[in-house]
């Protein structure tokens, strides 16, 4: 027998203690004194012993599934991005591109395959795997770094304005690029050890001056925050800017490109240098998913339940930095990627990091290869960077119209 | 067992926060901490926790130092309800209560079923077990405060130290939460110490009663030994009427004329 219970009928009834269930899916059923019962209403309570255990088997079911949507949502991405671009190339033809790339690579392991491709199909296989997959895979890792980067910042601040661009970070990046890249004698340097040190070196700086300016006391109250991130940002913008302008004798279109960021130095060379710092700094930053959900109920309370606030703090915002830093290594400054993604995910997938953080790299790397892909279409060749602050911009705006509110009402 | 031992604490200032402060309590006793503003309730709290190094001194439980003890240890040992519970974030009810089990978990280590036990043991114990899938932002102060005395306890320990548990609470809540932690001392056998400015709720509640006045421990014992005229006055400088509840037989205090001396001085 099915009845329809209303989750305002299950929660009235004294027959037996409420157990709770968040449930994910509406109509579930379950048995109830013998009889079969139909949820009618999700996030209603639900009794009976057999059910009690399923929140966290739910949980993880919730999360698995989240990360197979959004795995499967890039893999797509991926691959239909490498469709966009001044010249056509059509669907059958990618996908003969992939196929000859295959064969390349079992050739190279000794494996032949025969197969000769003709001289079209050697061109569109250039374009696709030689240059536009290369720049697919970099705004995938680029989007990622400063998604999962801005993600961290935001639980480690207890606040959804913090973000690699908004606090400095990425600003702090691009002086230390620019430095390696444009001063003849750091350049020597530089060609020793990648741009990505000094990226990650200019990073560091700006999260130590942003972070020291901010601190009132043991806390870091949020327009403090703001105010010394938006100063940082225009001092190191500003001295970028300027060093470019003087070594690169002016040339504006390139100075504009760099500071506002976009993917079109992409090449395999960029692919590699970016992935490992990436991938790594991601998969750290994951274990310390549980410190910043505690961290989120106050670093006196995250102690309490034994966390080493002091240390993991530091740890995080160094690895937040590193992986906002190589992105902007290879790309410049994309801002507020790391600002929306990260709000757009944890509507969807709640507050806690353990799933906000993965959910929140896949997200962004998904998000920045389509931003990227409408910065193609137009063969202007428009900085990747301009898109997202266009959209992103309008986004701040509504998250500071909000606190307002929350401030109005409070 | 808990023992502080001659704890001093300043911020470095002439000035001494906390000075040679000594107290011993044992399991299942319920002790309150009272103290004007500024006496060093929340400063006494806090070293105890090791949020704050004392100057001087050393606390130790079980006769292990509390400063040789790593954060994660202690918060095995040791839990801490805080005096705001600030909540700004869309955590389910059950998942902060869930949060207290982190001492017991490795890092990557997901809550099993075992820990879902507790929370919910925690939480019906503090009869929030209902409330369960609420955001923790839609409570009211009273059921964010059980919501927070259930995460202390969901890390078992052995040790409770609360913060003005009741304070922004009505009454009812406020006897609510005193009949919850009483509870507790007994039945879990915990230490408890609360710092408290409510002193007959503290009165008919605590087994001991520690009275602080600018960083000193001024008197200490049983409730009646601690709330005499002479202590209120030389530590809140009240003039208070002593009186016996003629139902339960606690302590009770009334101020004496405190409006019309208040009225006349300023």
């Amino acid at each position: 027998m099915v009845i329809n219970v209303s989750a305002s009928e299950l929660k009235r009834s004294d027959a037996a203690e409420p157990y709770l269930i968040r449930l994910y899916k509406t109509k579930d059923f379950f048995t109830y004194g013998g009889k079969s019962v139909q949820v009618a209403e999700t996030g209603a309570h639900v009794f009976e012993g057999g059910v009690r255990h399923t929140y966290l088997l739910e949980r993880v079911r919730h999360w698995r599934f989240i990360l197979l949507v959004f795995s499967l949502v890039l893999f797509l991405s991926v691959f239909l991005a490498t469709a966009v671009g001044s010249t056509y190339v059509g669907p059958s033809a990618i996908l003969n591109a992939f196929r000859l790339g295959i064969y390349d690579l079992l050739s190279k392991l000794g494996v032949e395959l025969g197969a000769h491709a003709g001289e079209t199909a050697e061109t569109q296989k250039l374009i696709i795997l030689d240059i536009r997959l290369p720049r697919v895979i970099l705004g995938a890792l680029v989007g990622a770094a400063l998604a999962v980067s801005g993600a961290a910042l935001q639980g480690l601040f207890k606040n959804p304005m913090a973000d690699p661009y908004v606090i400095g970070i990425s600003s702090g990046a691009l002086f230390g690029v620019t430095l390696a890249h444009c001063l003849p004698l750091l350049s020597l340097l530089a060609a020793a050890c990648a741009k990505q040190v000094f990226a990650f070196l200019g990073s560091l700086l700006a999260v130590f001056l942003v972070y020291n300016i901010a601190r009132t006391g043991s806390r870091i109250p949020v327009d403090m925050l703001l105010l010394a991130g938006i100063a940082t940002s225009f001092l190191f913008h500003a001295v970028s800017s300027l060093i470019l302008y003087l070594t690169l004798q002016g040339d504006w279109h390139q100075i504009i490109s760099w500071v506002l960021g976009g993917l079109w130095l992409a090449s395999w060379g960029q692919v590699e240098a970016a992935f490992l710092p990436v991938v790594i700094c991601t998969i750290s930053l994951l274990f310390f998913a549980r410190d910043l959900n505690a961290m989120l109920l106050g670093e006196e309370s995250a102690l309490h339940v034994g966390i080493e606030v002091e240390k993991v703090k530091k740890i995080i915002l160094v690895l937040a930095s590193v992986a906002a830093a190589s992105a902007v290594a290879v790309s410049g400054t994309i801002g507020f990627v790391g600002l929306m993604v990260p709000h757009a995910v944890r509507l969807v997938v709640g507050p806690d990091h353990r799933i906000l953080l993965p959910a929140s790299a896949l997200a962004g790397a998904s998000f920045l290869i389509w931003a990227d892909a409408l910065a193609r279409v137009s063969s202007l060749e428009i900085p990747v960077g301009l898109i997202t602050a266009i959209s992103g911009v309008p986004f701040f705006i509504y998250l500071l119209l909000r606190r307002k509110r929350a401030i109005a009402y409070a | 067992m808990l023992r502080v031992e001659k704890v001093s604490f300043s911020y470095g200032g002439a000035r001494k926060i906390l000075e040679s402060v000594n107290l011993e309590v044992g399991g299942g006793r319920l002790v309150g901490l009272l103290g004007p503003n500024g006496s060093g309730k929340t400063t006494l709290l806090r070293i105890i926790s090791k949020v704050l190094e004392p100057s001087g001194g050393v606390v130790f439980l079980n006769g292990k130092k509390v400063s040789e003890l790593s954060v994660r240890e202690l918060a095995r040992e040791l839990a801490v309800v805080p005096q705001e519970t600030a909540a700004s974030f869309e955590f389910t009810a059950l998942d902060v209560v869930l949060m207290g089990r982190t001492p017991h978990l490795r890092r990557f280590e997901l809550e099993k079923e075992e820990d879902l036990r507790i929370a919910e043991e925690c939480m019906r114990l503090t009869d929030c077990w209902h409330l369960a899938d609420r955001p923790i932002t839609t409570l009211s102060g009273g059921e964010r405060q059980r919501v927070f005395i259930a995460r202390a306890l969901a890390q078992e320990p052995k040790y409770l130290l609360l913060d003005e548990p009741t304070a922004n609470l009505d009454l009812r809540y406020q006897i609510e939460i005193m009949e919850i932690i009483k509870r507790l001392a007994v039945e879990k056998k915990l230490v408890v110490i609360m710092a408290s400015h409510e002193l007959n709720l503290v009165a008919s509640y605590c087994d001991e009663l520690v009275l602080l006045n600018n960083g000193r421990i001024i008197a200490a014992g049983a409730v009646r030994e601690v709330l005499t005229r002479e202590n209120i006055r030389r530590a809140f400088g009240v003039d208070v009427l002593v009186e016996t509840h003629p139902l339960t037989g606690a302590v009770y205090l009334l101020p004496v004329n405190g409006q019309q001396h208040t009225a006349l001085h300023s």
